[in-house]
């Protein structure tokens, strides 16, 4: 432009323009935001670039990496805590620790008994408390449907939602009702068990 | 109707000057819609936020969050927002112009179709009639009494720029040209539909396409609704209110033309980690980043401006509102870009710290302009003092503290949600693998929200006390404005028209002509031809428009087909649209992005070709409550009976559930006179559905209605639920995921035996 931006006395000069009283100064861009402009702009096309050819993570290499980033995770947890056994027995013997069944009453409240009642006398899901089982009455195959669940019946797996010890618990808690036929239980369902 | 130009004796007198009176009226019946529906919508806003930190407040059917949310954004969008920029537009392009507005009965068609259409959306919504689409929820007739209006109201405005007294354009005016097309476009675009009923219709489009023409619209709604017509409103009022010339014309041409070309091209960034495929949401960031100085060209011209002013700040409410809401423009202008780089996205997408961010720019930037302009207008509208300037100013002090209040609540609760979804603890399993946890650890900062939000309440209803009583302590007799100005022929000396030469255009001519008449500034000569201006202006949003959504539904490598992928039965079809009625796409997604905490936490992330039944798609933008993408496989599927026992009362099966209550769904029967009609809509919209299968519509809900509700009996659940809403809500969400897990488990089941045979 050829105006001159500045008048002698080194004040900002006025456009010779008005609309409605208001003028407009012939003030240049600021230049710190010209540049930013100018930047944005490159690193756009550098990103484009970069991305179009590898450089840069898209949305499948994101996830392969955060889930190679996890299952090290997992993998070295479980290294280092083996998980715990499964046999009877020892089940027996991890149900029957201090403190297990009142751990297991906590995450009965929470978790299981909006179906299967406060008191495990069944509502959607069946009766706990009696000694008619679905998926048989052994602590290994309770143990086993609260890990895997049961879908088709609607019952979910709480094996990735807990920690191990806490659905040892839960069994722990479970094994501990047995038999107290508390109020409105709801009606047998599966096979008698009689292990215990 | 008053003659919008009179020729008056001092016109005798002077024959190059004419008499204009300006529309003043119509300004005054903005105002009073803005602050009247700035009032509603606020409070609609603040029995919503209640409603997430008690649920309780969940009163009746039609005031769920589900139904209220919809309400709430329209209302701030269009009737607050709306009205005052209308009133923006009318006051000042009249004046920028000098010429009445093109004709006084196209001005109160404008006005009160427009209250009528605000009107109608806040019975509709409220009764579940939407379209599901975020700002665009209602239905077909009112999106066509929109375009109708809005066809008024652009007839109305460039009939007054061709019938105008100043040759050349002012910054404001570009600015609402660019609001008027672009609006436009978008709205004809995004609304298109095949009716079912007379308040029911399907998009045109599917899954992946229908999202990025939603969010294509979406995001331009924040551009040309809330952003360009509020920055033409800055170039105007803020210099008349502080009596500074604008900082720089330079700038203001730069960052138009930027931001106008740009913004456009950003919607993606709403998309990104979706199934839509990631060039596209790749081209919305860069985009959305390369706006961040055009954005901010306009906030430097807004504060410079009033560089010099800041002596009045201390009492004068208009500048400090002003002041204000220029700086929260410049702060969700930044903060926007930042939200739109993929990785900052990958936290706070689907979380409250995009409820802060919208805020940051709703409540600071449009409100505060907002009140701002009203507050300079009333003593020149109504010729009368403000009723009280403590009172003005305390309005911007609650105001004030109200956003910040109200954002640092959402950002603490966004980040922290964020934060938790993605934590995994020592074991490698998610740190909150419950999802009602991360709710809860939020109800604290939803509170908080409360009171920041009643705190802008009490400012604005002391702005429309304030509006009131100013009113009717006015004693003067209202009268619109006269002013006398060059007559248009001296003004205008024929610079529109360039004449062709009989036989046809000779080229040297017509550039010899345009030379001379630029003298050398090729912008100064557009800004005296308003039609090439208006031009260039749609050319430059249709490209980045028709860079991005014609390959989507064109190329179809872009969505690749899963053959397991079916149409819903009849009975799943009317419990979608009863989930489209109860508005749970508010609350819920159905999009799970490729993160492993995702995939743990809900399954296999969204495809592409999973939705290509999905008229419309049903993605969502926020999660206060949990993913649904999989509600029907694996892990995450329940029983009948627990979702019957969750709609009746979801504090049943999850004690700290946040969700409403769906008790009418238990005791109403499905509506199935609209099945057949509404199969044979998504016929036309190609989903192939047989003619024998829309004959059996109804009989085939009913069988698949009865077999649902025996399997909810036989499991010990509620008697007699067949053809009951419930049933059909539960059949819908039992077939989420099945297509592709069926899909999975074919793939699977192949490589194992690929893996046998040789």
């Amino acid at each position: 432009m050829s105006e001159q931006r500045h008048n002698v006395s080194g004040e900002d000069v006025l456009k010779p323009h008005e609309y409605d009283g208001i003028q407009e100064y012939d003030n240049p861009l600021p230049g710190w935001w010209k540049w930013s402009f100018y930047v944005t702009i490159v690193w756009s096309g550098v990103y484009v670039v970069a991305i179009g050819l590898g450089f840069i993570n898209d949305y499948t290499m994101d996830l392969q990496t955060e889930s190679v980033r996890v299952d090290t995770l997992v993998r070295e947890w479980e290294a280092a805590h083996p998980k715990p056994t499964i046999t009877e027995e020892e089940l027996a013997a991890a149900v029957a620790a201090p403190g297990a069944s009142e751990q297991g009453g906590a995450i009965f409240a929470s978790k299981c008994a909006s179906c299967h009642g406060d008191k495990g006398q069944g509502l959607i899901g069946p009766n706990l408390t009696d000694k008619f089982w679905i998926h048989g009455g052994s602590l290994k195959s309770i143990h086993t449907v609260i890990a895997e669940g049961a879908p088709d019946k609607g019952m979910p797996a709480w094996g990735p939602l807990m920690k191990p010890d806490e659905v040892i618990a839960a069994v722990s808690w479970i094994r501990s009702v047995q038999g107290t036929e508390p109020a409105g239980a709801k009606a047998p369902q599966g096979e008698p068990y009689e292990g215990n | 109707m008053e003659a919008a130009l009179s020729t008056g004796p001092a016109a005798h007198a002077s024959p190059r000057m004419e008499q204009v009176t300006y529309d003043d009226r119509i300004v005054r019946w903005f105002v009073y819609a803005t602050m009247v529906w700035g009032a509603v919508g606020m409070l609609v806003g603040l029995i919503i936020a209640l409603q997430i930190a008690w649920w309780p407040a969940n009163v009746h059917e039609v005031l769920t969050f589900g139904r209220l949310r919809p309400l709430h954004t329209n209302a701030v969008i269009f009737a607050f927002a709306g009205n005052a920029i209308f009133a923006a537009i009318y006051y000042s392009s009249q004046r920028l112009l000098k010429t009445r507005m093109f004709s006084d009965i196209l001005s109160q068609a404008h006005f009160w179709g427009w209250q009528g259409i605000i009107v109608s959306a806040a019975i509709t919504l409220p009764l579940g009639y939407s379209q599901s689409k975020e700002y665009a929820e209602l239905e077909w007739p009112i999106d066509i009494a929109i375009a109708v209006v809005w066809v008024v109201f652009a007839i109305n405005f460039f009939g007054a720029i061709a019938r105008r007294r100043e040759k050349h354009l002012y910054v404001a005016i570009w600015f609402y040209i660019a609001t008027i097309i672009t609006v436009a476009v978008l709205h004809i675009f995004n609304s298109l539909v095949i009716p079912a009923g007379v308040l029911k219709s399907y998009s045109v489009y599917a899954g992946v396409q229908d999202a990025l023409v939603q969010w294509w619209y979406g995001h331009n709604a924040v551009a040309f609704f809330l952003t360009t017509p509020f920055l033409g409103l800055m170039y105007y009022f803020p210099p008349k209110a502080a009596n500074r010339p604008v900082f720089s014309y330079k700038l203001s041409i730069i960052h138009f033309g930027s931001l106008v070309f740009i913004y456009i091209w950003a919607g993606p960034h709403h998309l990104h980690y979706t199934a839509l495929p990631e060039w596209a949401s790749t081209l919305g960031m860069v985009f959305s980043v390369m706006l961040w100085m055009p954005s901010w060209g306009g906030m430097l011209n807004g504060l410079l401006t009033l560089r010099g002013a800041w002596g009045k700040l201390r009492d004068d409410a208009v500048l400090k509102f002003f002041v204000v809401g220029i700086t929260f423009y410049g702060m969700s202008t930044f903060e926007g870009p930042m939200l739109s780089v993929k990785s900052v996205n990958a936290l706070s997408h689907y979380t409250d710290w995009t409820i802060a961010h919208v805020h940051s720019g709703a409540l600071g930037w449009n409100g505060f302009m907002t009140f701002g302009m009203v507050y300079w207008l009333v003593p020149k509208l109504w010729k009368t003092e403000m009723w009280s300037k403590k009172l003005a100013n305390a309005h911007f002090w609650l105001g004030t503290i109200g956003i910040i209040v109200y954002v640092m609540a959402m950002y603490s609760a966004g980040v922290a949600q964020g934060l938790m979804w993605r934590a995994f603890d020592e074991t490698g399993r998610l740190a909150y693998p419950d999802f009602v946890e991360t709710v809860a650890e939020l109800i604290p900062m939803y509170w908080v929200r409360v009171v920041g939000g009643t705190l802008y309440l009490a400012g604005t209803l002391l702005g429309v006390l304030n509006l009131v009583m100013s009113v009717v302590k006015s004693k003067a007799k209202l009268s619109d404005e006269t002013v006398s100005v060059t007559a248009r022929e001296v003004v205008m000396g024929g610079a529109e028209a360039i004449p062709l030469p009989r036989g046809g255009v000779k080229y040297d001519d017509v550039l010899n002509k345009v030379h001379a008449q630029s003298h050398g500034n090729i912008h100064r000569m557009l800004e005296g031809w308003g039609g090439v201006f208006t031009v260039l202006v749609l050319v430059g949003i249709l490209v980045g428009s028709i860079a991005e959504i014609v390959p989507m539904i064109l190329v179809k490598s872009n969505i690749p087909t899963i053959a397991s992928v079916q149409p819903y039965t009849p009975l799943e079809l009317e419990g979608r649209d009863l989930y489209i009625r109860e508005g749970c796409n508010n609350c819920h997604s159905q999009m799970i992005r490729p993160m492993r905490h995702e995939v743990e936490r809900y399954g296999e992330y969204g495809k592409p070709g999973e939705y290509v039944y999905e008229h419309p798609f049903l993605w969502g933008s926020k999660r206060t409550g949990p993913d649904l993408a999989r509600e029907g496989v694996g892990k995450l599927r329940k029983s009948h009976t627990w979702h019957v026992r969750h709609f009746e009362n979801p504090r049943a099966v999850n004690e700290k559930s946040i969700m409403p209550a769906y008790g009418w769904l238990l005791e109403r029967d499905l509506d199935m006179s609209h099945t057949q009609q509404k199969l044979r809509a998504m016929i036309t919209l190609g989903v192939p559905y047989t003619e024998a299968q829309v004959e059996s519509a109804v009989s085939d809900a009913e069988k698949q209605s009865a077999s649902i509700a025996a399997e909810i009996e036989a499991e010990g659940g509620p008697a007699g639920l067949a053809n009951k809403e419930v049933v059909a809500m539960i059949a819908y969400l039992q077939r989420l995921g099945v297509d592709l897990d069926r899909e999975m488990k074919l793939g699977a089941e192949a490589s194992a035996q690929s893996e046998v045979a040789p």
